[in-house]
Order: structure tokens, then sequence, then C-alpha cells
């Protein structure tokens, strides 16, 4: 597109000057008039049964406005997927509050107050007697016999798999535990492969695959655990006006929030009004929404009052979530010259106590893309564990995948003396490759192009990669630095969404979207493509974002670092139908063809001069023609809310056109997951600067940041504070090192410079 | 309740009448908002030993700003809750992560870990305010535009505090000197390097308009 004057051009997104002037207003930055305060009571245990609440002090206390337990949080209601699947609510999903909870730091009754600290105060004198169950924080070691189980029922989810046609039936809980021999494997240093609970896979003949290689290796590898740690933490704030819910949160995605909120609560989606323009991080914990970002509105509903739900950091390690570790066993089988002729996959995830996780799954189909081993299988389980529970985190199981990967074919490499590009390159995939298993019709998925054997050419010139080897493992002082090399992937992506946008008498083009926006921009971004063929100058586009009482299209999840690649698309169709449109209201009033007008310059023209009127002009003229044409009429394919949105904005929007940006004809609000891409979704949409940058390049570790900066230049406090019992306790530093230190922080650079 | 109640009565000269008169004319910012730290006698404030003057004058942005503040409140919970300053963010409450810098004075502090009646007598600058009245922008949030430098941009506030203290003291710094200089600042979403090219270039726009 060497002539686009947006797509691929810098620009500046239309959030950035509020948030660099402080004016950007995230969940917490909202107050309401009358609003009340709530505080959680967070169990002590990493497994525990409430037993009795004795609220009667803390209800009796001036200022306490009410209380909720986990009997008065509605149940999760049962979802239809996707594919239009039935998917029954699991009983033992997540809940807002619990009577049973699962981990140390789990919420499980809540107080709102007139302020903050009177609603702290009310937690503290709440007694609860408490019956204190058995608990496992290890999910390997729960499989040792007479070890401890998560839960009541067992340590380990199954997850039945459901005959064509038939609903997905609930994952259910099995105790598991190791025979004597498996002990013996465990205690040798290897994970024992012989029990596995989720459906596995496999492809090609891996027992021939071992017979024929050179060289076999057989490891065991753990990844860990992080915690989301987002800056933002999950606060919300909720109020209820005229039967309908108006709710503040931070999530990634907005209009599919709304879903979340309605499953949540028991409602309907028309009730709920969403507002979260910016999200101050979520990195997959906010995909859509926090469970507990429901609370507020269940206690503004029994009070009548605005409630906010300020997390604080304490209770973010907690609710926050984190990725799952994967505990992993690779066996591994290449020839002599590198080529990888079988990969037999094990693994286990440590999927804290709620629902059993995708993480190990999704691993080992990257490491199928990624080595395209000639046979391979996989097969794992999700371990029970009493701690926080587990969301999908930047690139989930991708990352998992490669750490577990990519120690191996190091190894390998260095056995069989490959070079350690090269051997990536024998083993990568190229063209229309395809990994993992067959479905049911025996298809493979494959990627619709990729260009890993390049991406490594270019990284190894780039990095000067014969040169680094050498320098590689040389001791330098008390340090010894290593140079290794990594390939890495995600596909994610999906079809079925709705582009939205108005034109109206006023030449401006207003675009709708339902898009989140968490600071990757894809918000924006996507819309220029809308803008682009429309032949509208950015300058003269409003777009509307953040707020679901504001007519917002159907989108996707801003997750998995697809949003780019599924809502450009909508954006593409979006505006292929508006074209359309210009060109019939012109060749209606002018004359002619609708295919002899060409839609430019912020004017719908017929071909190689001659007739024309301007976008404006045709928006009037929608106007008078209706149907279709003003948005009366929408296509029969776009989603059930896009079309809500269409009826609402009626009395605002003049002239409005809606499309969907299914790429076939087949209905779309029936969402189908696409097949994967590999590199197609990042490159197809690169919109823009920010276009990229996503999700998938962050995996600062939170907690390592702040172990380093502790040595450096920070910012003064001038007093200490500790955390003691439910409120910090503040101790002034003495004035005397505060001046001192202010003395230091404005000499030190000058000193730097003599 | 009423918030005259909770007024303590000025050991000096002044009567609980005057005291009264003085807080009605200081505004409703200062009553309306005072949801947070509503300094309830629900839990026994006010009367504490060692108890300070609540009303106080603070000096944001320029402004001299009239809030009635307890003992133990902070310089972030002040600026966010009372005065409504809500650029300056709260990540982790406890001087970590730097979202909550402000300068003091010129000099950067975590607002979070600062007691808002130590300030006193003191000039608080937020991000509110950096831009001029007139819309113009300062050369560090200018240069963040210019750059794109952020992402979810919950720590921005922070880093462009840091950053503008910084370089007050260092108007011409090397790119290290300058991530030693914001070294107290956490972005979650890794965003360093845009960060580091963003305070580079504010400074470089700083260096411009005053030659």
């Amino acid at each position: 597109m060497a002539d686009s004057k947006l797509v691929g051009q810098d620009y500046t997104t239309p959030d950035l000057r509020a948030k660099v002037t402080g004016r950007s207003k995230y969940a917490e930055d909202f107050r309401a008039e009358g609003m009340l305060f709530t505080k959680l009571l967070l169990s002590p245990f990493p497994h525990a049964r409430v037993k009795s609440v004795d609220a009667s002090a803390a209800l009796a206390m001036p200022g306490v406005r009410a209380i909720l337990t986990a009997d008065e949080v509605p149940g999760p209601r049962d979802q239809v997927s996707d594919a239009g699947a039935l998917i029954k609510a699991n009983p033992r999903s997540e809940k807002a509050l619990t009577n049973e909870p699962m981990y140390q730091g789990e919420p499980v009754l809540a107080v709102a107050a007139v302020d903050e600290l009177t609603a702290a105060e009310a937690i503290e004198r709440i007694k609860i007697r408490w019956e204190r169950l058995p608990h496992s924080v290890d999910p390997v070691a729960s499989l040792l016999p007479g070890a401890s189980n998560a839960r009541v029922e067992g340590n380990v989810w199954i997850r039945p798999t459901a005959p064509p046609g038939q609903p997905v039936p609930i994952p259910e809980v099995m105790d598991l535990k190791w025979t004597q021999a498996e002990v013996e494997e465990y205690r040798a240093g290897r994970l024992p492969m012989g029990k596995d609970t989720d459906p596995s896979w496999s492809y090609g003949d891996l027992e021939a695959g071992f017979k024929k290689a050179d060289l076999v290796l057989d490891e065991t590898f753990v990844t860990p655990n992080t915690s989301h740690q987002c800056l933002e933490s999950r606060t919300s704030m909720a109020y209820w006006q005229n039967g309908k819910l108006f709710i503040h949160l931070s999530t990634q995605s907005t209009i599919q929030t709304v879903m979340s909120v309605v499953r949540w609560l028991d409602m309907k989606p028309e009730d709920v009004v969403l507002i979260s323009e910016y999200c101050g991080g979520g990195y997959g914990s906010k995909g859509t929404g926090s469970v507990t970002d429901i609370i507020p509105a269940l206690l503004a509903k029994k009070t009548g009052q605005p409630v906010q739900m300020r997390v604080s950091r304490e209770e973010e390690h907690g609710i926050g979530g984190a990725r799952p570790a994967v505990h992993g066993r690779m066996k591994i089988g290449l020839t002599k010259d590198g080529r990888i002729t079988a990969l037999d996959m094990y693994t286990v995830v440590e999927g804290g106590p709620y629902g059993p996780g995708n993480d190990g799954n999704t691993a080992s189909r990257f490491a199928s893309l990624l080595f395209q081993p000639e046979s391979m299988g996989w097969r794992g389980m999700t371990a029970i564990t009493n701690t926080p529970p587990r969301r999908a985190q930047s690139q989930p199981g991708g990352m998992q995948g490669i750490v577990l990967m990519e120690p191996l074919i190091a190894r390998c490499a260095r056995k069989l003396g490959v070079d350690q590009v090269q051997i990536r390159k024998i083993n990568a995939p190229s063209g229309k490759a395809k990994f993992g298993p067959a479905d049911a019709r025996g298809n493979r998925t494959y990627s619709t192009s990729c260009f890993v054997k390049e991406a490594l050419d270019k990284g190894a010139a780039l990095f000067k990669w014969d040169e680094r080897k050498a320098r590689s493992g040389v001791r330098a002082g008390n340090k010894v630095r290593g140079s290794g090399v990594a390939i890495s992937a995600y596909n994610a992506g999906s079809v079925g969404f709705d582009g939205l946008f108005i034109i109206k008498p006023d030449g401006k083009m207003y675009i709708q979207t339902g898009i989140g926006n968490l600071g990757t921009e894809s918000f924006s971004d996507c819309q220029r493509v809308a803008a682009e063929m429309m032949g509208v100058p950015w300058e003269k586009v409003v777009l509307t974002w953040g707020d679901t009482s504001r007519n917002l299209p159907w989108s996707c999840v801003s997750g998995g670092s697809q949003t780019t690649h599924a809502m450009t698309r909508a954006a593409h169709a979006v505006a292929t139908d508006g074209i359309k449109k210009l060109q019939q209201i012109a060749a209606k009033d002018l004359g002619g063809q609708p295919g002899d007008y060409v839609v430019a310059n912020e004017r719908v023209a017929r071909r190689g001069g001659g007739a024309g009127m301007t976008l404006a002009h045709a928006a009037q003229r929608a106007i008078e023609l209706g149907g279709t044409y003003d948005g009366h009429e929408v296509p029969d394919d776009s989603s059930r809310r896009s079309r809500k949105s269409r009826r609402t904005s009626r009395r605002a929007s003049i002239a409005s056109w809606t499309t969907c940006a299914s790429p076939t004809s087949a209905p779309s609000f029936i969402r189908r997951r696409s097949a994967d891409r590999c590199s197609a979704a990042r490159f197809s949409a690169s919109a823009t600067r920010s276009a990229s940058g996503g999700c998938t390049t962050r995996s600062t570790a939170w907690r390592w940041r702040a172990g380093s900066i502790r040595t450096s230049r920070r910012p003064f406090s001038t007093c200490r504070r500790t955390w003691r019992g439910r409120q910090w306790s503040f101790r002034i530093l003495k004035p005397r090192s505060a001046r001192a230190a202010s003395a230091s922080l404005r000499l030190r650079p000058a000193a730097a410079r003599c | 309740m009423t918030f005259q109640e909770q007024i303590p009565l000025e050991p000096g000269n002044k009567s609980r009448r005057t005291f009264i008169k003085m807080v009605i004319a200081s505004g409703a910012a200062v009553s309306a908002s005072a949801y947070l730290f509503r300094g309830s006698t629900l839990i026994g404030q006010g009367s504490l030993p060692g108890a300070v003057e609540r009303l106080m004058s603070l000096n944001v942005n320029g402004q001299m700003r009239r809030v009635d503040v307890m003992k133990q409140e902070t310089l972030a919970m002040t600026l966010r809750y009372k005065l409504g300053l809500t650029g300056t963010k709260l990540g982790c409450d406890r001087s970590e992560c730097g979202a909550c810098t402000v300068l003091i004075d010129d000099v950067p502090h975590y607002s979070c870990s600062v007691l808002t009646h130590t300030v006193r007598g003191k000039s608080i600058q937020t991000i509110e305010g950096l831009e001029r009245p007139d819309g113009t922008l300062h050369p560090v949030q200018q240069a963040i535009i210019d750059e794109q430098g952020f992402q979810c941009a919950f720590c921005m506030s922070g880093f462009v505090m840091s950053a503008v203290g910084f370089l007050k003291t260092n108007p011409n710094p090397t790119r290290e000197e300058l991530a030693h200089g914001i070294s107290g600042n956490l972005c979650r979403c890794a965003d360093y390097d845009k960060i580091l090219r963003s305070m580079m270039r504010g400074a470089a726009y700083m260096q411009k308009t005053t030659t």
C-alpha cells in the first residue's frame, strides 16, 4: 500500500493526550454522589470452610451499610460457545465470593461502608468460625500416595470429551495417585508419564520415530508460575439507575466483557452499561473482566447507593491470578543431522483451584508448530492446588512450550554438534506447515504462511551470530556470558465480528468500536483501514470506544494478540459495504451504474472525473433514501448485539452502514474460531506504528523488577509505612535525613558529570 | 455527622465559629470529595493524642487549595480523593512502583509514602500541572505524544514527573543517566525502551526551548 494515506503511517492515537495530561479516567478515578466503599474479607487459610459468620458487631458500627456473603452471589450461568454449543456452567468454577476458600487471600465476604477505613474496621470485627481443610500447594507432590488433596473430591481434573453434537461436559475432579514404581521414578528426577486425564493426541508413528533416531534425550523441566501484577489493580465501581447496571471496571475488552458481567450476574445484556475507556494493563488476566468486578454491583443493588471496590496490591496478589506453571517431560529423538523424528511430550499444569488449564496442550501445539517433529504425541493433565487462580498470560501456553522445548533443543544441538541456528532451521516450519493433531475428518491444522527460516537467517545476520557464538561461554572476570537462539510464535484469531460507522451530513465519519483500550491501541489502529478506504482524513474521524451505552458493535476479545488481525478485517468489511452503498446512492442520483463510481478524497465521483457528490451530500441523500442506506435495515449476518446498537443509535445517527466481517456468507454471530495463522496474523494488519508491540512481547517479572530497583535512585518517601493488621502505620523519617536525601539527589548528577 | 463537627478547635486564637466560616469559604471541593478519609468520628479520628491541625492549605500546581486532612493521610490520597487530581495513580501504595510520583519543591517523591501534613508550605506539582493554560504541553509530554511512548499508561504520570524532576537537576543527560534517573518507576508493559526514547526526546525539546 505504497500510496496509502493512513495505513502504515504514523499518527497520534485519540487517547494519548488524555493519558499524557492525566485526564484519562481509569476505573478507580470515577466518583459518584453518595458513593460507598467496599473492603473484602480474605481467607487466611489455603483451604477452609466457613462454618458461621457473626457480623453483628460490624453491622452495628456507624457508617457500615451492608455486608455481602457468598450466598448472595448468583452462580455463573451456562454459556453458548462461539460455535453455538451449550457449555454448562462448571459449579466448581471461580466465584466472586466463596464459603469454601480454595487459596489464601480468596474473598469470602465484602462490607460496604461510607469510607474505606470504616469498611476495613468492620471487616476486622467480623467473626468467622472456620473449619480448616487439607490443602496442597504443589501439583506434583499431590500425586504422591497419601499426600493431601487441594479439593475435598480430589487433586486432578478430568475433562470428558463430548460426543459430536453434544454439549461440552462439565469437568470433574478425581483423586489420582502414583504407583510405587512411579514414585521411584519421580524420586530419581523424572516426571512419571503414566497418568493423564486430558484428551491426548498424537500423529505419525512415535515408536518408529524413536527407532530411527540417532540421539534420544529424555528430560524433565518445569516452568514457573508468574503473577500478572497489572499496575492497575482490578478495581470496579457500580451503580444502578432505572433497573440498569452501570459498571466501571478494568478490562481488556469492552463489548465482550458485558457478556461476562451478564453471565456472572444472571442479567440481560441490554441492562448493563459498561464503561472502560482505559485499562491499566491486563496481560491476559483481564480478558473479559474479573469475576470480583461484580461485588460492587451486588452491594450497590443492596444499598441503593453507588459502591466502589478499590483492590489493593495485596489483594491483587491473590485475585489477580497467575500464569500456570507447567511441569513437563519430553522424550525427543533426532537423526545425526538434527532432524527431529519423534517427540513424546507429557505435561502437568499447575491449575490453581478452579477449572482445568489449557496451557499444557497449547504448549504441545507450539512444540509441534515450531519444531515440526515427524511424529509426536502429547498427554497431560491439570493438577489442582490451593494457590491463586490461573489465568491466561501473554502467549498462554506458547511461552511455556518455548521454555520447555528450547533448552532441550539446545542440548540436542550440543550433543549432535549441530549449530544452534541450524538445528532450528532444519526443523522450522515453512509455507503451509501442518501442526497439532488431526480433527475428526482427519485434517490437520496448518499455518497460512510462515517464514521462520527467513527470520532465523535475518536474525543471525543482524545479531552477527557467528561472531557471537565464538564469544559465548567465555569467562570475563566473574561473569560468563552465553549466547543462544530461540523461536516463538502465537496462534490466535477469530472471525465473525462487526464494524460500525456512520457518515453524517457534517461530512465526518463516526466510527464506533467495541474493542477494549488496554494500551495496544488496536481500538484505534484497526479503524484506520476503514477511514483509508472511505477516503476520509483522520482529522474528520470521530472514534467512540469504551462505553457500551454509546452503541458499540460486537468485537473480538482483546487477547491472544488477535485484535488487530481480527478487527482490521471487520473494518475492511464495513468499509467495503460503505463504498458499495455510496456507489449506489451516486448512481441513483447521477445516473450510470454503481460500478462507475469511486470513493476517494471525501467524495464519491465518476471514475476518471465527472459528476460526483461529497460524502456529506451522500449522507443527506442516504437519510432521504432510508432502508439499508440509513441503517434502518441491517445485514442479517451482523450480530445480535450490533443490531441492538443500531436500533438504539437510529435516532442519533443519521446515515449508518453496518456489516459483518465474516469472510464467508455463513451466519456470523455463530462466531467461529478461525484456522490458526501463525505468521499471517502478525503481518496482515500492520495498520500503524503502534499495531505491533501487543501483548506477546511483555513479560516483566514484577518481583524481579521490584528487587532490582532497590539499589537504584528512587523518589523519596518521607515516612516509612508498615502494614499492621489492616491499616498502615507511619513513622516519619527524621527531617535531617530527608533533607540530606534531597540534597544528595540534587548534587549527585552534577558530581557524576565531573 | 456533618463535616463541620469534625474540625478540631485550633489551639490558637481562632474561635470555632471563625474556623467553621473559614472552612465554608474554602469551597465545595473539600467537603464534597472527602469520601475516603471522611475523618470520621466513626473510628475515633481527630481526638487522638498528637493530632495535628486538620485543615490546611496546599500549594498544588500553583494554586492554593484548602483541604481537610487526617494525620495519617498520604499525599496521594489527598491529591486523588480530595482534590480530584486523579492523574496521580496508585499502583502499589507502598513505594515500589512509582506510579504516584509527584514533585515536592521540584524533587520527585512517592506521594503514597508522604504524609500530607508534612508538605505544608511546600510546592506540589502533579501531572495535571504540567500543561500550560493555553494547552501547550510540557516538552516531556509532547515527546511522549511524538514517540507514542507508553502502552497502558497507568505508570505514565509517575514516569513523567520523575523525568521532569530529574531534568531539572540534569538538563542534558545521557540515556544511561536518564535511565538511572527514572529507575524508581516501574512499567509493567515493559515499554522501557520507548519510554527512554520519549524522555530523551523530551530532554532535547527542553534544550531547544531554553536556547
